[in-house]
């Protein structure tokens, strides 16, 4: 790897110092995000990257709840009365619409924690994943016992 | 030489990390607009106007992925990377519209 010549790695980090002498480029906080994460200091870049990559990991759970209530809509007519098909296709596409919602929250909450050195805060995501995944699962359950 | 072409010193390889989750992100995206092409001869421009702004949210995503990994690789350079509070919350907010106006769709047609 070939060292920048403006970089300084942190003792034991590998990281680099700041150097105060380099014009922001991409350093530069916009406006949106001087009005959202106020207060407190830059975390560790590592962390902030961390929490985006958690951020679009839970995003992607949300759209495959959507294509899978997608499939269920447009794939099952000949299985389940249209009643049933519509409720858990709804279900599903609810329960993928809130976890992208709950998701950009908690990127904000852990985003506002890492800047203020407190303790992230409780995922409510994953309850709500888990409860949704059962309901639907219990659902299916009982239309195969039932049928 | 850039700060791009000298590369970054992290060993745990983070930009490049996060720039491969959000190629995936973008590759889920279009497989969601698949999905939705199924209710094309239902929905009609319903359907098609979700599909349209689906697809939109991959191209933006595919058109700055080569700022995205620059961003990052000069944040981790420097050691000071502000969040990007617009790509996040712009895309959840995509995603959580999409999934609201497939309810009213599933619900209303």
């Amino acid at each position: 790897m070939v060292a920048s010549p403006y970089l300084h790695t942190l003792p034991g980090t590998h990281m680099a110092r700041p150097d105060p002498g380099i014009p922001p480029t991409h350093g530069q906080r916009s406006a949106r995000q001087l009005k959202l994460l106020t207060g407190g200091s830059e975390p560790d870049p590592r962390f902030t990257l961390a929490n985006e990559r958690t951020f679009l990991a839970w995003i992607r759970t949300a759209l495959a709840l959507m294509a899978g209530g997608i499939a269920v809509e447009a794939f099952t007519a000949d299985v389940f009365a249209p009643e049933f098909r519509k409720s858990l296709a709804v279900i599903l596409l609810l329960l993928g619409m809130l976890l992208s919602a709950s998701a950009s929250l908690r990127w904000l909450n852990v985003e506002r924690a890492m800047r203020h050195k407190q303790p992230l805060p409780i995922p409510l995501l994953v309850p709500l994943l888990s409860i949704g995944g059962a309901l639907v699962t219990a659902a299916l359950i009982a239309f195969v016992v039932l049928r | 030489m850039s700060l791009l072409q000298a590369g970054h010193q992290d060993e745990g390889l983070q930009p490049e990390r996060t720039l491969l989750a959000w190629g995936r992100t973008l590759l889920a995206m279009l497989v969601a607009s698949l999905f939705f092409l199924r209710w094309m001869p239902f929905h009609g421009r319903f359907a098609g106007g979700l599909i349209a702004f689906t697809l939109l949210g991959a191209l933006l995503i595919w058109l700055s992925q080569r700022r995205r990994y620059r961003c990052r690789v000069e944040g981790i350079s420097r050691a000071r990377f502000p969040a990007d509070v617009t790509g996040v919350l712009g895309l959840g907010s995509m995603v959580t519209v999409i999934g609201g106006a497939a309810i009213w769709i599933t619900l209303m047609t």
